[in-house]
């Protein structure tokens, strides 16, 4: 755990606990069977770190997600955020899915503000953040905020979702394979954005991929889920300097763990009898 | 730097692409003319007889015998229109909407709605003259019952299809079920429900011909069936364009104002890729 040296300076060991997941279980009923898609989940994530989940497809790493973010309830197991027990969404943790969720309706200003809208802030005030959030994920270009999605291309819609996620402030920014749809050249921009927004905001992320460079560049810590039932199968510190910049990915070191990662995967989904879908 | 206007690919189309434009219009109304040719040719040469064809000089004069009658006509028949349609839409849409958010509304109208959707409403009339007697009531009653079935099955189908994403994003950015239903839900089935009233609007004028065949003492259908007694077919034709035309023009206003509230949906794009 001791990769910290971020700006924030404070050791990870001092930091409140923002995420506790205790003994969580999610049961499907389907037609004929019982299916277990996370058995005993227990997992704490500290205020400000960044966690990355990986494994198999079917390990449940998105229904993991979707659990803390209160769009799925447990079948069992508590999840305190900040300390109370919570099941319901809401506005402190922002998802930034992998389909387009931009809402096609407004235009990219009217989707950025539209959590501040619903918070009552003010105008000037909405103004501002549209300003500040569309600079941070480097949507910069004249006329973009009157713009509809409709004319806008994939990597900057995802650009305009990160926006609208972060302009609401949330304290936790859940991220689903949010760059899963995109070319590789736009995906790797983003992942250096992701960097820099956290750098920069601090806030608590927790980011689901199948692709491990994405994993390696972006953690603090990589949990590995097992499938068959969905379990926390390896905890991984990648340990890493911060800041992090995209030139990390060629050195050998890098390439090193990221080869150690794919074994782990590999005999991970071969026991599970699946492929690693990446 | 790129403008706006760049990007949407210019704001005027040039004047070539306009004069292009006139000239496909001119091209496209040359079967309408042709068959206003034919009509004159076949009267004038007197190949069908005017009782069943009749001249379009004779459908010009009986809008000058008819004149008298035909202005409060066509305003009973309009009122009772826009009426039913009106309090139809209403109550389709409302209906449809509570059935959406509440398993106490969809228990107590899902079945009904279901099994009444398939039935033509049109076989209803007897019951309807039946029931509620002759005059506008029961008029304006089964254009509202067209319309409420139109708007209402529209309607669920609408709320029915809205992405999920964009209601689990909408809540985890903050808002509760009267924000969704405000900020996710309107913007994403009015697109569909304004479909669905050119839809309704069209089929009001024919529920309310039907309706007047039926039993009416006024409005443009039951002048219809007056100039039917009297074998007047340049009269049923004169009321039948009349009728047309003004269906035409409600159409042609709820395009305008469809257009304008589906900017945002790829709808505009008319499918050109079939050509």
């Amino acid at each position: 755990m001791e990769a910290d040296k971020r700006t924030a300076g404070i050791a990870s060991s001092d930091r409140a606990v923002k995420i506790s997941l205790q003994h969580i279980q999610m049961v499907y009923e389907t037609r004929n069977r019982q299916m277990v898609a996370l058995h005993d989940i227990n997992l704490h994530i500290k205020e400000g770190e960044f966690v990355v989940f990986i494994g198999p497809s079917g390990c449940g790493k998105s229904t993991l997600l979707r659990v803390i973010a209160g769009l799925l309830k447990p079948t069992a197991g508590t999840m305190l955020i900040g300390g109370r027990p919570t099941a319901k969404p809401g506005a402190d943790r922002a998802v930034v899915f992998q389909d387009d969720s931009v809402f096609p309706w407004l235009n990219v200003e009217q989707n950025i503000e539209y959590g501040l809208k619903l918070k009552g802030i003010a105008r000037v005030e909405r103004e501002e953040a549209v300003d500040r959030c569309l600079r941070m994920v480097g949507l910069t270009r004249h006329g973009i905020r009157k713009m509809l999605p409709k004319e806008l291309s994939g990597g900057m819609r995802k650009r305009v979702d990160m926006a609208r996620a972060v302009a609401n402030n949330p304290d936790v920014l859940l991220m689903d394979e949010p760059f899963g749809m995109l070319d590789a050249m736009t995906k790797q921009k983003l992942q250096v954005e992701t960097v820099q927004i956290w750098e920069e905001t601090g806030k608590t992320v927790c980011f689901v991929t199948h692709d491990l460079e994405e994993a390696l560049f972006l953690a603090d810590r990589i949990i590995i889920l097992g499938a068959d039932p969905g379990h926390i199968h390896l905890e991984i510190d990648p340990s890493f300097s911060r800041p992090r910049r995209i030139g990390l990915k060629m050195t050998a070191e890098f390439q090193e763990k990221r080869g150690q990662l794919q074994d782990i995967l590999n005999a991970l989904s071969g026991k599970g009898g699946e492929e690693l879908d990446h | 730097m790129i403008t706006e206007s760049t990007i949407r690919g210019g704001t005027k189309p040039p004047s070539l692409i306009r004069k292009f434009k006139t000239y496909k219009a001119w091209v496209k109304s040359i079967p309408l003319l042709l068959i206003l040719v034919i009509w004159y040719i076949v009267t004038q040469l007197e190949l069908v007889r005017p009782l069943f064809l009749p001249s379009p000089e004779a459908v010009l004069r009986s809008y000058v015998s008819l004149g008298p009658s035909l202005p409060e006509a066509t305003w009973t028949s309009l009122s009772m229109i826009f009426t039913g349609f009106l309090i139809g839409s209403a109550i389709g849409i409302a209906l449809s909407i509570l059935m959406a958010y509440s398993k106490g509304f969809l228990y107590a109208f899902g079945t009904i709605f279901d099994l009444l959707r398939p039935v033509p409403v049109f076989a209803l009339i007897p019951m309807f003259v039946l029931w509620f007697g002759i005059g506008a009531a029961p008029q304006i009653g089964l254009i509202a019952l067209g319309c409420s079935m139109i708007m209402g099955v529209t309607t669920s189908e609408a709320v029915r299809n809205i992405p999920s994403i964009y209601i689990q994003a909408a809540y985890t950015l903050g808002a509760d079920r009267k924000a969704v239903f405000r900020t996710i839900v309107m913007p994403n089935i009015v697109p569909h429900l304004v479909g669905a009233i050119r839809l309704a609007a069209a089929s009001s004028f024919g529920l309310d011909v039907a309706a007047e065949f039926m039993g009416s003492q006024t409005g443009l259908g039951y002048l219809m069936i007056v100039q039917q007694q009297y074998l007047n077919t340049s009269g049923i034709f004169a009321i039948v364009i009349l009728y047309s035309v003004l269906a035409l023009i409600v159409d042609r206003l709820i395009a305008v104002l469809e257009s304008r509230l589906t900017a945002w949906t790829d709808r505009n794009h008319k499918n050109s890729a079939l050509h």
